[in-house]
Parts: C-alpha cells; structure tokens; sequence
C-alpha cells in the first residue's frame, strides 16, 4: 500500500512538472486586443503554429489574399457548382523555389480538414 | 506490489498530465449571433461560433412577419431562397505572443447554398495551443450580396 503511495506521489510531481512545463513552452500570454476586422494587412500562421517566417523575416499579407470579404460569385454562378464540392481549408506557408529555396513570399495551401 | 500495481501507477502518468497542463481549456463553444442586415423585409442572422476542435459559422435569411400573423415580430421568419443564394465564410484567428498580433491560423472558401438555412463547419486547422477566436461572414443575396461579419470572444485552447 505505501509503494503503491509513493509511486502515485511520483506520477502526480512528474504530471505536475510536465503539465507546467509544457504551458510555459506554448506561452499563456493573453490577448491584448481584437483583430482589426477592417484590417488591410495580417500576420498569418505557420506550420509551427507561431508567426510565419519567410527567409527569416515575419510574413504579412494582404487580408484579400485570404479570400473576399464578400461572396466573389454570383447566385447563378454559384448554384453551377456541385454542392459536394467543398472548399478545403487553406494554411499559408512560405513559397519555395525550385531549389527549395524560400522566395520570401507567402502562398495559401489547400489542406485536409483538421490537419495543419 | 506487483507489476499490474506499477502499470496502474504509470497509467495514471498522461491523466494527470493531462490534468495539471489542461487546467486552461474550457468544455464550452464560444458563439456569437446577430441579424447583420435588416431592411424591414430581408434580414440576414449571423450565429458564428468556435467549439474546440470545430469552427461553424450559420447564415439564416429571414423576413418579418407576414400579413393576418399574429404576433407581430421582426427577422423571426424562414425566408427561402434559391440555391446559391446564401453564403458562409470563416476564419480561425489564433493569438501570436512572439509579435504581439493576432495570426490567420485556417480559412475556407465561400460556401454556398439556398433555402433559409446554410450551414458551414469544418474541423479547426491546428495550430498549436493558443488564444483562438473565429470571424464568420454570412451573406444573402437580394439584388446585391447583404450581410456581414461577426466575431466570437477568444479562448484558450489546445490545438
């Protein structure tokens, strides 16, 4: 029964340093204010989840680059388009060259849903 | 002790990781709903919310009451319209402490669809634990694409 105490007390100290570890590396820092909605330039994440850097510098894009801020189709034009297809979630990552080399430019990618 | 009590005891070890680390998520979606236009006959209802691992967004077009109904309510009737009519959109904005600014973590295209209801959601896009919150724009067309954008509060969560 003690061995049994004691390993528990080892598991929870080893959770709790986990746990506290792990909120430390991930950064809890609040918000300090909203999103501008009408916003001309954003900051966009990368696939680290942090700011995206593209050739080390941080990357902003146009908020048109995301997509309009109003439906771009007409009802007619949008009742042609089979409703099974769905547009795919979209991710920004930084273009790469044919060297594999980043151009310093960022592109939306399209990405299964759920997956960064 | 056995080795089935160590196997309990180290079983334990990922719950109360879980716990101890996990103490910041919160079990409930974060909404936000409003009429986004009103005319008087043709009204556009936003409901965007953020769960935590689903964004949606709803785009209802609704009208007054029609004539000899009783009571007399605004924007509380299903005003259908044909397919393509209607249109959702959203975007996952996650909190950036490194630079102080929120990050476009995922988005979607325009969705479209038709009747008086259109519903759009997808799985979130994953972008690390953070501060998350979510924009929707919901649209009707009537002679022209009416409606807006709302905004959800943020909160913490873990993926």
């Amino acid at each position: 029964m003690r061995q049994r105490l004691i390993l528990l007390g080892i598991a929870a100290v080893l959770a709790a340093v986990l746990g506290v570890g792990y909120a430390a590396s991930v950064g809890n820092e609040e918000p300090t204010h909203a999103p501008s909605l009408a916003a001309e330039e954003v900051y966009v994440a990368g696939p680290d989840g942090e700011a995206l850097k593209c050739n080390g510098k941080l990357a902003k894009v146009k908020r048109s680059a995301l997509g309009s801020r109003t439906p771009p189709l007409t009802p007619e034009e949008a009742a042609q388009q089979s409703v099974l297809v769905r547009p795919r979630v979209k991710v920004a990552r930084c273009e790469r060259n044919a060297k594999g080399d980043e151009t310093g430019r960022v592109v939306f990618v399209e990405t299964a849903a759920g997956a960064p | 002790m056995g080795k089935l009590s160590m196997r309990k005891a180290l079983a334990l070890v990922p719950a109360l990781a879980a716990l101890a680390g996990g103490g910041g998520a919160q079990a409930h979606s974060l909404v936000t709903s409003g009429n986004v236009y009103d005319n008087g006959n043709q009204c556009v209802h936003n409901w965007t919310a953020q769960a935590h691992s689903y964004n949606s967004v709803v785009v209802h077009s609704l009208t007054n009451t029609p004539p000899f109904h009783f009571p007399l309510s605004n924007c509380t009737y299903s005003n259908s319209k044909p397919p393509g009519y209607l249109a959702g959109r959203w975007e996952s904005w996650k909190w950036g402490p490194n630079v102080g600014a929120w990050l476009v973590c995922g988005t979607q295209g325009w969705n479209y669809g038709g009747g008086s209801e259109l519903q759009v959601g997808r799985p979130t896009t994953g972008c690390g634990g953070g501060y998350y919150l979510l924009q929707g724009g919901a649209y009707v067309y009537n002679g022209g694409w009416l409606g807006g954008w709302l905004m959800t509060d943020y909160e913490w969560l873990w993926s």
